[in-house]
């Protein structure tokens, strides 16, 4: 399930035939768990499926996402150590680069206001030692401020508590005696990295979302039971993983990322069925794009990201965004500058075309007067699209402010997206030591196979994947996403001056922690995967690179030459140099703990109707072409294997178009999905 | 023009995704905390003549408008004919255009083949260039010589090629050699990787299309500038604002502001300003220019990205030999303070024109502190250097209050984090919050400054301070009050509590010594009388406003329940 903020999307997959039913409901804003009950009670009488018989649900929501973005999650309080309660307000005190100019704007407010920002004192040094004791008085006394106000949840977060979390866990324990109604997350419980600011923030997201999606959850089960479910619940998280309530309930900020990752798993699943594992995500929706880089099927991670201006350190996808979807809107500014987002408008009123009072032009009134989309089958027949609206809006907002026609104006603004989107693919690719060329692109969501054939002919990358379903993407990878579970430890240590015992017992610890939660998730031992990262850098840089290690049997084997050497070649590919003299750090120790679910079979696609020519020709401004033209439409469910369509040509299904450029071919493989092959070279697969 | 509107906003995104990763990937890389921790560095693309086509949007101002001029120097001094593919070119030459000898810049000119069409510039503020003290940072400074190496234009590399003389030179003369290596690796990595992204601009649209739109971005964005200045009614506006005094004295400078605004034209004169100090509080002409193109860039245009065009409109007159247009070899060391009143100055004098877009003064000034010694030999010995900037609050607007605790005007550089600064250098902090009651009172409120307290666990530790607005308040606007000033104090409360002159030089510190730096607040705007009471209220709740301070200022009772 993928509960969104407009939509909730259930899938249920037959895991013997690998046959995959959708249901689509609009969200009733009173109670979000009926909608999802309501969804799945429909959707298994609809497929004459019992209760009983359903195995496991994955269960996806930004349901905390929405609470931060819209402040309506929890009335939060905030404890730190006296004399440092405005950690969070002052953040990193240099302004955010969209502020630096702009003298009238303000950050947004934190989470906690300053009343509910409650100093104790208290003190462990750098050492990890404890320099001041817990004072009770102080604590006391936040305590009655807590009750008083009628707090919900609080969040503790001291100095150095990563390396020793004794006055975070006696506040802990006093709080939740006091108050046993009360969330309380303690930072060394759910981040024990150092830098006070991004522990502090990522805690206060944490207990701001921690009642609202305890509540849904335990709403959720009762009325799955109501279902006559039986079967286990689990939460994808921003990892592109799952793990059980109980896990996610620990730190509620592991979903906050997740709205586009379960797109990114499914992905990489379905690709990665079919032979391509090396990937590049480009998923356009309604109002962004979101690109992520997959190797080997494993996507890459990150750390930490910023919501409203406050950092969140949690593991998630590197999923990079930007403001570049089918409503964002197209304009040009004073001095005849074009520019395209982030502003959008949405679904509703959305692009002129939709005609439903959108009165700004969007990339989709350009993509419909190139005749890329089919105004009467847009998202299946049921959205007519009004081409004229969309030509009044284009001429008035974009072609006459720059004097051009609106084939021109039209045919450029798509180049300055495709430009953008490919400029945003740079990010997670380039500028991170990697070469588009050697990947896959693969394009989902309504706007992707629109855009996908122009992308890679401007980034040089020779193949692209359309994947069956391209809408129900995120729901089918949540529904196939292994478990998932990082464990952290800082160190801060220079390497040699390590001792690899030291090492090892953290090592270990970190070990009994993953073994514990994939014990209670009832993973069996030939299902988990476990991987040891050292966080490295030079001594005295800041930014660390996660360096894989083999084991505890490497490090006393070779006392971390090997995984110092990887290192010095990670660092020159990243960042083009590397010093092999200069001295490493040992910032952190990671373990990735994964427990595979196994996979669900893939229906193969059987030619039904062979009906390989197209269905139809339209005009079209190809992208690239100075000029419309008569192009050939296929329809995507009739394409069987074997056939090879040349371009250009258009290839339609209910959720989107494929372009197909001149010079490129395109076909089906035996998943159905849909491959474009190299420009002049065909395809094969 | 015959580069086309959609060809010229993919070149205008892609040039700026170069000048701002340029500095995420030296922030990455470098070995400073001053860079990695607090970013004090910034990128800029020019063309050829050395104007800035595209600015790092996280880059500082006060950084990126000087570089045009230090840059167009350099290439004076070294000779346009002899820059070659693989050159890259140094200088921290203030006299030329730049700030303060730590500012460092690093220049790649960027050829097709044989012909010169860019320069890659990175302008860092180094930990320590020299001089008299570790940080290179002393107000007594009273001359350029005392203040570290002045690098003058020199070729660091030669056709690819690292010069091991100059090299040698300048690591030879700082404090620091395996940070200023780590960190210079770091500023020329990052001019490579704009090198090779603008090769493949350049080959991919033609030279002939790239220059054109380098052109037009300038072009553009002077038209935007012109249009809404175009709208500020015409006439001249004055204002004055003074600094606490030069580290050689405590006599008052002043900068003094008169602006001519005539159609789209703009004339800021600050050729009334007092004569070149004796110790560090001085500038260039181009440092001083560069506060005034971020006063008028930020109430005239803050919404477009900035370029050479923004900044054409207005001229800055300045006189050799006063504070804003130092001689040699006058010291340049506090230029920051200096360029923020200039800022404050220039926005007091604008408020005549532009109405509800100028705001109230911020905190004003760059709350320099630097700390040096030796670490105690547990930790591991060594000697140890750090820069905390102390200074931070926002000035009240005409519909909001000021922000608390935040930087504000031309630079941007941010904090260590406690547990990274504690665990890199011997300091224990006890506090580090917001202070109340230092905003001035307003309808709307002057942001709070705030207090970064620490003891210095070392032997023979240093403190020196460069700072400003200890003397005098950060003024109002339309009648809301000043901000409170800043506060620098040894061992406060106790029998050894020493209170510190915003200049102080090089001073011991016994073992153990609470280091109090507290900020100034910003003004308010509107009179206090017209605030609304639940805002009165809120304040208090939030201890933003003690008791005391609603009841003198805004007529309120303590009781927040009343």
């Amino acid at each position: 399930m993928d509960v969104g903020g407009t939509f909730t999307d259930v899938v249920l997959v037959n895991n013997t035939t690998g046959d995959v039913s959708v249901s689509k409901v609009l969200n009733r804003h009173d109670d979000r768990a009926e909608t999802v009950a309501e969804a799945i009670r429909g959707l298994l009488e609809r497929m004459n499926v019992a209760a009983g018989e359903v195995g496991w649900i994955s269960h996806g929501t930004t349901i905390a996402t929405n609470a931060v973005l819209e402040r309506k999650g929890a009335k939060t309080a905030l404890i730190t150590n006296r004399n440092f309660r405005d950690i969070l307000e002052i953040g990193r005190f240099a302004r955010p680069a969209e502020l630096i100019y702009r003298i009238h704007q303000d950050k947004p407010r934190p989470l906690v206001p300053r009343r509910l920002r409650l100093g104790v004192a208290c003190r462990v040094d750098r050492r990890g030692d404890v320099h001041a004791d817990l004072d009770t008085p102080d604590l006391e006394s936040a305590i009655a401020v807590i009750a008083d106000e009628e707090v919900e949840s609080v969040a503790v977060c001291f100095l150095f508590s990563f390396l020793n979390p004794v006055h975070e866990e006696q506040v802990g324990e006093r709080l939740r005696a006091a108050l046993p109604r009360l969330e309380v997350v303690l930072s060394s419980e759910i981040l024990r990295e150092f830098r006070e600011f991004p522990r502090t923030s990522t805690t206060v997201f944490a207990a701001y979302v921690a009642p609202v999606l305890r509540t849904y959850i335990s709403a959720l089960l009762i009325r799955l039971a109501e279902c006559g479910i039986t079967c286990p619940l689990y939460v994808f998280q921003s990892s592109g993983g799952v793990a059980t309530p109980g896990i996610v309930m620990r730190n509620p900020a592991l979903t906050m990322l997740s709205g586009p990752a379960g797109a990114v798993v499914g992905a990489a699943e379905i690709c990665g069925r079919a032979g391509y594992r090396d990937l590049i995500t480009m998923d356009i929706g309604g109002t962004s794009l979101d690109t992520c880089l997959v190797r080997d099927s494993v996507a890459e991670t990150a750390t930490t990201r910023e919501i409203d201006m406050f950092p969140v350190a949690v593991p998630m996808l590197d999923i990079h965004t930007i403001g570049a979807g089918g409503g964002s809107v197209v304009r040009v500014d004073q001095v005849g500058g074009v520019r395209i987002g982030p502003e959008s408008m949405g679904a509703r009123p959305g692009p002129a075309c939709y005609g439903l009072g959108g009165d700004r032009a969007t990339l989709t009134d350009i993509n419909l007067l190139m005749g890329l989309i089919d105004p009467d089958g847009f998202a299946g027949g049921e959205v007519q699209l009004d081409r004229s609206r969309a030509e009044a809006v284009v001429r008035r907002e974009v072609a006459a402010p720059l004097d051009v026609d609106i084939s021109t104006a039209v045919a450029g603004v798509f180049r300055v997206a495709t430009s953008q989107i490919a400029e945003a693919i740079g990010t997670v690719t380039t500028e991170r030591g990697s070469d588009p060329r050697d990947y896959t692109l693969v394009a989902f969501g309504g706007g992707g196979p629109l855009h996908a054939a122009a992308v890679a002919r401007e980034l040089g990358i020779g193949r692209i994947v359309v994947p069956r379903h391209p809408g129900l993407f995120s729901a089918r990878g949540i529904a196939t996403a292994d478990f998932a579970h990082v464990y952290v430890q800082s160190v801060l240590r220079p390497v040699a001056d390590t001792h690899p015992d030291t090492v090892l017992a953290v090592m270990e610890t970190l070990l009994q922690r993953a073994v514990a939660d994939l014990d209670a998730e009832g993973i069996p031992g030939e299902s988990r995967e476990l991987s040891h990262l050292f966080d490295l850098r030079y001594v005295g840089q800041t930014t660390e690179i996660p360096v894989p290690v083999q084991g505890g049997a490497e490090l006393v084997r070779d006392g971390f030459r090997s995984v110092t050497a990887r290192f010095h070649r990670l660092h020159e590919r990243l960042y083009s140099y590397s010093v092999p003299e200069e001295p490493v750090e040992l910032v952190n120790l990671r373990l990735h703990a994964v427990g595979r679910v196994g996979t669900l079979p893939l229906p193969v696609t059987e030619s039904t109707e062979a009906g390989a020519g197209p269905v139809g020709e339209r005009a079209a401004l190809m992208p690239g072409d100075a000029a419309m033209r008569s192009v050939p439409v296929y329809q995507r469910a009739r394409l069987v294997p074997d056939v090879v369509i040349t371009g250009p040509a258009l290839v339609e299904e209910a959720s989107s178009t494929t372009v197909v450029l001149e010079g490129m071919t395109a076909g089906v493989d035996s998943f159905g999905n849909l491959i474009l092959g190299p420009d002049g070279k065909g395809w094969n697969l | 023009m015959t580069v086309d509107a959609f060809s010229l906003a993919v070149l205008h995104g892609s040039l700026i995704a170069i000048a701002r990763d340029m500095k995420i990937m030296t922030m990455r890389t470098a070995y400073t905390q001053l860079w990695k921790e607090q970013g004090d560095l910034s990128c800029c693309l020019m063309n050829e003549d050395g104007e800035i086509i595209a600015q790092d949007p996280n880059g500082f101002p006060i950084h990126v408008t000087t570089m045009p001029l230090q840059l167009q120097g350099t290439i004076d001094a070294i000779g346009l004919d002899s820059l070659r593919p693989g050159d890259v070119l140094a200088t921290n030459d203030p006299f030329i255009g730049g700030t303060h000898l730590p500012d460092v810049l690093i220049a790649r000119p960027v050829f097709l083949e044989d012909e010169l069409y860019a320069f890659a510039c990175n302008r860092g503020h180094w930990a320590d260039i020299g001089g008299m003290g570790p940080g290179s940072y002393s107000p007594a400074t009273t001359d350029i010589h005392q203040e570290g190496i002045f690098i003058p234009p020199v070729k660091l590399f030669r056709a690819g090629h690292p010069d091991p003389g100059v090299f040698e030179m300048i690591m030879s003369n700082i404090r620091n050699r395996s940070t200023g290596l780590g960190d210079l690796r770091a500023q020329y990595a990052s001019c490579e990787t704009a090198q090779r992204r603008l090769h493949a601009l350049a080959s991919r649209y033609g030279l002939g299309t790239l220059r054109e739109a380098m052109t037009e971005i300038i072009t553009r964005s002077e038209w935007m500038t012109r249009a809404r200045i175009a709208e500020f009614p015409d006439g001249t506006y004055r204002a004055r604002d003074c600094l606490d005094g030069d580290g050689q004295s405590s006599r008052q400078t002043w900068i003094d502001v008169r602006i001519d605004i005539r159609g789209s034209d703009m004339v800021v004169d600050l050729t009334g300003s007092s004569e070149q100090s004796a110790g560090g509080m001085n500038c260039s002409h181009s440092a001083a220019a560069s506060a005034v193109h971020y006063a008028i860039k930020s109430i005239s245009d803050p919404e477009n990205p900035p370029n050479a065009g923004s900044y054409r409109p207005v001229i800055v007159r300045t006189r050799p030999g006063t504070l804003v247009d130092a001689r040699k070899p006058a010291s340049m060391v506090g230029f920051g303070d200096v360029c923020y009143r200039v800022l404050d100055a220039t926005m007091t004098a604008l408020a005549g024109a532009v109405g509800d877009r100028a705001i109230a003064s911020g905190s004003g000034s760059t709350g320099t502190a630097v700390i040096a010694g030796r670490r105690p030999r547990e930790d591991g010995g060594g000697s140890f250097t750090t820069l905390e900037l102390s200074s931070g609050a926002y000035g009240a607007r005409a519909v909001r209050d000021g922000m608390n605790a935040i930087r504000y005007g031309p630079g941007n550089a941010g904090h260590i984090p406690i547990e990274a600064d504690e665990m890199e250098n011997p300091l224990f902090f006890e506090a580090y919050e917001i202070v109340p009651d230092t905003g001035g009172a307003g309808r709307f409120r002057g942001g709070n400054g705030f207090v970064r307290a620490f003891r210095v666990e070392a032997d023979g530790a240093r403190l020196c301070l460069c700072a400003d607005r200890h003397e005098t308040q950060p003024p109002g606007l339309c009648g809301g009050r000043p901000g409170a000033v800043a506060r620098y104090v040894l061992d406060p409360g106790s029998e050894r509590e020493r209170v510190l002159g915003s200049k102080t030089p090089y001073l011991d510190l016994a073992p153990g010594t609470l280091v109090h730096l507290q900020s100034a607040g910003g003004g308010g705007y509107g009179n206090p009388g017209d605030r609304d009471p639940v805002r009165v209220a809120q304040d208090l709740k939030d201890g933003y406003i003690t008791g005391r301070r609603a009841r003198e200022d805004y007529g309120r009772s303590a009781d927040p329940e009343e």
